[in-house]
């Protein structure tokens, strides 16, 4: 496998197509996206993501339909760029959930894809606080 | 399945002790619960990591949850006055602090839920205890929007729930959590269940399995369990988090990885040398005989470390790597074993089959030459490797072949900017459009010069046939020789130097003047020799020349312009 790597992100910029002898494979950046918005999401204290165009000051969190817009993919030269735009809950250990976050998507998209991960850019866009009333579980059905 | 499943902790409450009731909780036995919880995440650190494979596959799931929890035990140990709230507020503040890793995060929120609710009452029943326990799996759900089921969090959320339910029958905290323990361990052992993974590899949850631990060790507490001063006391041997082999792989904080060996004076003492070491890099290993001290470091000033060393004897086998490099240490071996070339302006791929022909290929100045052709078409990654192991700015790759050319076109996207095809589809028309190449020149007019200078060949193949076929109105049969020009059959015969010939004749036009002739492996010299003395009787206007080309399958190439 590490042939393919060189091979595709040494000398391809912005291609994420490699080569067998019987014919390519292409991963678009789309579904690398999904992979790595859904790694993200699976990460504990991670609520939400947030779109990442909010250089106009809104910081909403995504659906889940469009979680994509909370990541930015970029395929460099040494592998792929990822760029993640999360809210956390709020109270836990911020760099620790951001360090979760890097080595869960690394991890999950090294794993699935086949492709190096070269960098993984955690942007914390927004902490949520908690919802009081909410309770999670019916404890008195019991 | 079940019974492989590795499951430890059981039999811990067995021992059988005499142990009462417990109704309440003062501060003090809190931090006892703690320390009793962090001492069995001690003892069965090693076993929790190994059971890590979720999220990351890392084993550091119990060194984690051991260091969040030491780090909570520490600071409440810093307390002065014993009551609850000041307890509850330092654990949250520890454990917030302390949190490290994915399961010490979760830890850390656990810790947080169940001291919300103990910060803000004057003792602990059980009562209380119950509701800590619902808010700790409150909060710890809370901080994850998509939970992850057969983890901690099911272990801790199932025993939560008993807790409720054991609630209604006892006021007794130590029963609740007798039971909320016992069905931890079941939610533990069905964690395999919930998640796939886990029972790919065959084990339990390892943050679950460390919940189980830490209730074990509150367990213990309430049962009036001691544990032996020095055991807590024993320095917890946690090293810090290595960051750079886990991220920064890519980051090299020293650069160059020094080794020598310092030959000194029998009573030399080294120990000053080697705390000074520990300034100038890391990834230090030392090892020390009277008078000799070998080293090795990772520093980025291999010079200096050189120096002091000297200040102590003499210095032999002296290694200096630069570890920036290693990765291109293969390319670099290649290229120094092909041969020491400085970056040329235009290199030269070509695909060949065949001694002789790789001599010719050699000799116009083909840098790489990659085996390939007619039945064996060189792959795409072998068509990169040569690209890779040649040092050009630009890099032309001759074909040779019809199919070999689209896989070239395939480099041509992927190594934007350096390489270029030239279209060359039989081996003959490489070495004709090489005649073109005129190192001065740029490489554009180049590229032209061969596309043009490719067009003037024509080239005559002769082969036998492999089956009976009827081609172009030939009734061909196995064992036939068969004369090919522009991929088309022209003359069928049983004499190879006859079908030459013929051949010869249906495409000879009288502009051309050279005649070449390249005989394959299976044809002898005298044969060859013979064969271009019938051409030049036949042909007397026209040059001929003889070359090896030592091509499999094909008698003769034959080039004609």
């Amino acid at each position: 496998m590490s042939w393919l790597q060189d091979f595709i992100f040494r000398h391809s910029k912005g291609k994420q197509r490699y080569f067998t002898g019987v014919g390519w494979v292409e991963i678009s950046e789309s579904a690398i996206a999904t992979l790595a918005s859904l790694a993200t999401l699976q990460s504990y204290g991670v609520v939400g993501m947030a779109s990442r165009s909010i250089a106009d000051g809104i910081s909403e969190l995504l659906r889940l339909e469009e979680i994509n817009k909370g990541v930015q993919i970029e395929l460099v030269e040494e592998g792929i760029k990822v760029d993640l735009y999360i809210i956390v809950a709020y109270g836990v250990k911020i760099p620790e959930v951001a360090h979760n976050v890097m080595e869960r998507v690394k991890w999950n998209l090294e794993k699935t894809t086949g492709l190096a991960v070269q960098t993984v850019n955690v942007n914390i866009w927004g902490i949520r606080l908690r919802e009081e009333e909410k309770e999670p579980f019916q404890w008195e059905e019991m | 399945m079940g019974n492989k499943i590795k499951r430890r902790g059981e039999g811990t409450l067995s021992m059988g002790r005499d142990v009462m009731k417990v109704d309440t909780i003062d501060g003090l036995l809190l931090i006892k619960l703690f320390e009793l919880a962090t001492y069995q995440l001690k003892i069965h650190r090693e076993e929790i990591d190994l059971l890590n494979v979720f999220p990351v596959p890392d084993g550091d799931t119990g060194t984690n949850m051991l260091y969040t929890l030491q780090f909570t035990l520490n600071e409440l140990k810093k307390q002065k006055n014993n009551n609850l709230r000041s307890i509850a507020e330092l654990a949250i503040r520890g454990s917030l602090m302390g949190a490290r890793g994915n399961s010490g995060v979760i830890l850390s929120q656990i810790i947080r839920g169940f001291c919300e609710v103990i910060r803000d009452v004057e003792y602990i029943d059980a009562d209380v205890w119950i509701k800590s326990w619902q808010n700790a799996t409150k909060v710890a759900y809370g901080a994850v929007l998509n939970p992850t089921e057969g983890t901690i969090l099911t272990v801790l959320r199932e025993g939560a729930k008993e807790a409720v339910i054991a609630g209604r029958e006892s006021s007794d905290i130590r029963e609740i959590t007798r039971r909320m323990l016992e069905r931890g361990k079941v939610a533990l052992s069905n964690t395999p269940n919930l998640l796939p993974i886990l029972k790919e590899a065959k084990v339990v949850d390892a943050g679950g399995q460390g919940l189980v631990y830490f209730w074990t060790g509150f367990y213990n507490g309430l049962c009036g369990v001691e544990i032996g001063e020095e055991e807590i006391k024993e320095p917890l041997e946690i090293r810090e988090r290595p960051e750079k082999e886990v991220l920064e792989s890519y980051v090299l904080t020293y650069q160059y990885c020094t080794e020598f060996i310092i030959n000194s004076e029998e009573n030399v003492e080294f120990s000053f040398f080697k705390q000074w070491l520990e300034s100038q890099g890391d990834s230090i290993i030392t090892s020390e005989v009277p008078g000799l001290l070998k080293v090795h470091i990772h520093t980025n000033h291999p010079g200096s470390v050189l120096e002091k060393a000297m200040e102590l004897g003499t210095l032999s086998r002296i290694k200096i790597d630069n570890m920036a490099e290693q990765h291109q240490e293969r390319l670099r071996e290649e290229i120094e074993s092909d041969t020491i070339t400085s970056l040329k302006e235009i290199g030269f791929v070509a695909v060949s089959w065949g001694e002789g022909l790789e001599d010719i290929f050699k000799s116009l100045g083909v840098d790489v030459i990659v085996n390939g052709g007619q039945t064996l078409n060189p792959s795409v990654e072998t068509l990169s490797d040569a690209v890779e192991k040649l040092r050009a700015k630009k890099i032309f790759i001759l074909p040779n072949n019809k199919n070999v050319f689209l896989a070239a076109k395939q480099l041509e996207n992927i190594y934007k900017d350096k390489v270029v095809v030239i279209p060359t589809k039989h081996v003959l028309e490489g070495i004709r459009a090489l005649y073109e190449f005129n190192p001065k020149n740029d490489w554009k007019i180049v590229k032209e010069k061969m596309e043009a200078g490719m067009k003037k060949i024509k080239i005559v193949e002769v082969t036998r046939a492999i089956k009976d076929s009827t081609i172009n109105g030939f009734n061909i049969s196995e064992g036939d020789i068969i004369g090919i020009s522009d991929d088309k059959i022209k003359v069928v015969g049983k004499n190879i130097e006859e079908v030459c010939l013929n051949t010869l004749d249906a495409i000879l036009e009288k502009d051309k003047e050279v005649i070449s002739v390249f005989y394959g492996e299976k044809v002898s010299k005298e044969e060859a020799e013979n064969m271009v003395k019938r051409i030049h009787e036949k042909y007397p206007d026209f040059e001929t020349e003889l070359k090896y080309g030592g091509q499999p399958f094909y008698f003769y190439y034959i080039g004609v312009e």
